[in-house]
């Protein structure tokens, strides 16, 4: 009983402090349970933002590339690139492109022929790999030439307008007298991974450097036409 | 003893006090519900962006997707001409190596022929007089820069020194020999 009036009188006692400390034990519930996690939230939320307004940036930007890109000369833009570099060994064009510069270079071709390169078997063990004739990522197709000229200087201008010729080429030895020449040319191709481009999402419109790229070839281009 | 004892004082104290810290946990309460409704409000609206965002990134993804052709071209075309503008920029140009050692040579010297690859050029040279080969040898090859001139031509060799009767010519092979660094 009297333990009772104790408890009574306890209550009674501090009834006063019963508000500041439901109100206190509140505000701690908040700043633990509301508070902080908001604070985690927030700077998760923002980092998403973020991560989404970049990703917009750059599909508005692969957008607007592709309609740059994709102009009404995209089909002569392609047609001259592939041109260019083409995607397969193709001797006929390479054979055809070689006539007219020769015609161009007034001189005459006496001899074509194709270095289709070596047979390999299946790599033995610890061997070397087979050695591989590429440039950058492409790879290339040896043609030996035999040509006849009026002079030495005929030669010699052919070699030099192979540079400027499609498709690409690079000549590796020149063999030239007064009359004659022969050259070991060879002609760059590179296989297109149509998977690999049709996974791309994000695509950069034309850098400078290809704009100019471009303008070079279809100079080349219409010059051999 | 009367005066000893002051009750009243004692009461105005504690309400006082507990008026303080009744003021002081409001305070408190205001001030943590403040910051949980305007971060629970900055939180809402940054999730109402996020949908808003998503739903744009959406659309921009099935335009794109949409585009499939004109996507596969431009992305075509970015591949070739990147691949042919590094082709441009490695393939060995052995004419402007010619072109030099063209240059270095005197007027009356003729070229009879070249053989040129990536380590070396060739050339069989004539000429009528014997002196046009000492201009070379003494004037034109010294007088050339050694940076700027010769930075692309490891040695060079002279031999096969000829003569033919029939033409009354001099003719000689050199070999000029090219440095590594400008071989692929």
């Amino acid at each position: 009983m009297k333990k009772k009036l104790d408890t009574k009188e306890l209550v009674q006692k501090y009834r006063i402090y019963l508000v500041p400390s439901a109100l206190l034990g509140l505000s701690i519930f908040m700043l633990f349970f509301v508070i902080l996690p908001q604070f985690t939230a927030l700077s998760d939320n923002s980092r998403t933002i973020d991560d989404q307004k970049r990703v917009i940036e750059d599909l508005s930007k692969s957008i607007n590339a592709i309609n740059e890109v994709n102009g009404p000369q995209i089909a002569e833009n392609l047609t001259v690139a592939n041109l260019a570099l083409p995607t397969t060994k193709d001797v006929i064009l390479i054979y055809t492109s070689l006539t007219a510069l020769a015609e161009r270079s007034e001189v005459q071709i006496k001899n074509f022929s194709v270095r289709v390169g070596n047979f390999y078997t299946k790599q033995v063990k610890g061997a070397p790999p087979p050695p591989a004739a590429t440039v950058g990522s492409s790879a290339s197709l040896k043609i030996q030439l035999v040509i006849s000229a009026p002079n030495f200087n005929s030669v010699t201008n052919f070699s030099k307008n192979i540079y400027e010729n499609l498709p690409l080429a690079e000549v590796n030895t020149l063999q030239a007298n007064e009359k004659s020449g022969t050259l070991e040319i060879n002609f760059f191709f590179k296989p297109v991974d149509i998977a690999a481009l049709s996974r791309q999402t994000f695509i950069s419109g034309l850098t400078p450097v290809e704009k100019s790229t471009l303008e070079k070839i279809t100079q080349w281009n219409n010059l051999s036409n | 003893m009367k005066n000893q004892i002051n009750l009243v004082t004692q009461r105005v104290d504690t309400k006082k006090n507990v008026r303080k810290v009744f003021l002081a946990s409001f305070i408190v309460f205001c001030i943590s519900f403040f910051f949980s409704a305007l971060l629970l409000l900055m939180v809402l609206f940054q999730n109402n962006e996020i949908t808003t965002l998503s739903s744009q990134k959406s659309q921009l993804e099935s335009s794109i997707t949409s585009q499939r052709e004109a996507r596969e071209n431009a992305a075509l075309i970015k591949e070739r001409l990147s691949e042919i503008n590094k082709v441009l920029t490695t393939r060995f140009d052995l004419n402007i190596k010619l072109a030099q050692v063209l240059s270095v040579l005197p007027p009356a010297i003729t070229v009879r022929s070249v053989d040129v690859s990536k380590e070396r050029i060739t050339l069989v040279v004539a000429s009528p007089d014997l002196s046009d080969f000492d201009i070379f040898l003494d004037d034109k090859i010294v007088s050339l820069d050694p940076i700027k001139d010769l930075k692309d031509i490891k040695r060079i060799d002279m031999n096969g020194f000829h003569v033919d009767r029939k033409t009354a010519e001099y003719s000689v092979t050199l070999t000029f020999n090219l440095n590594k660094a400008i071989q692929r």
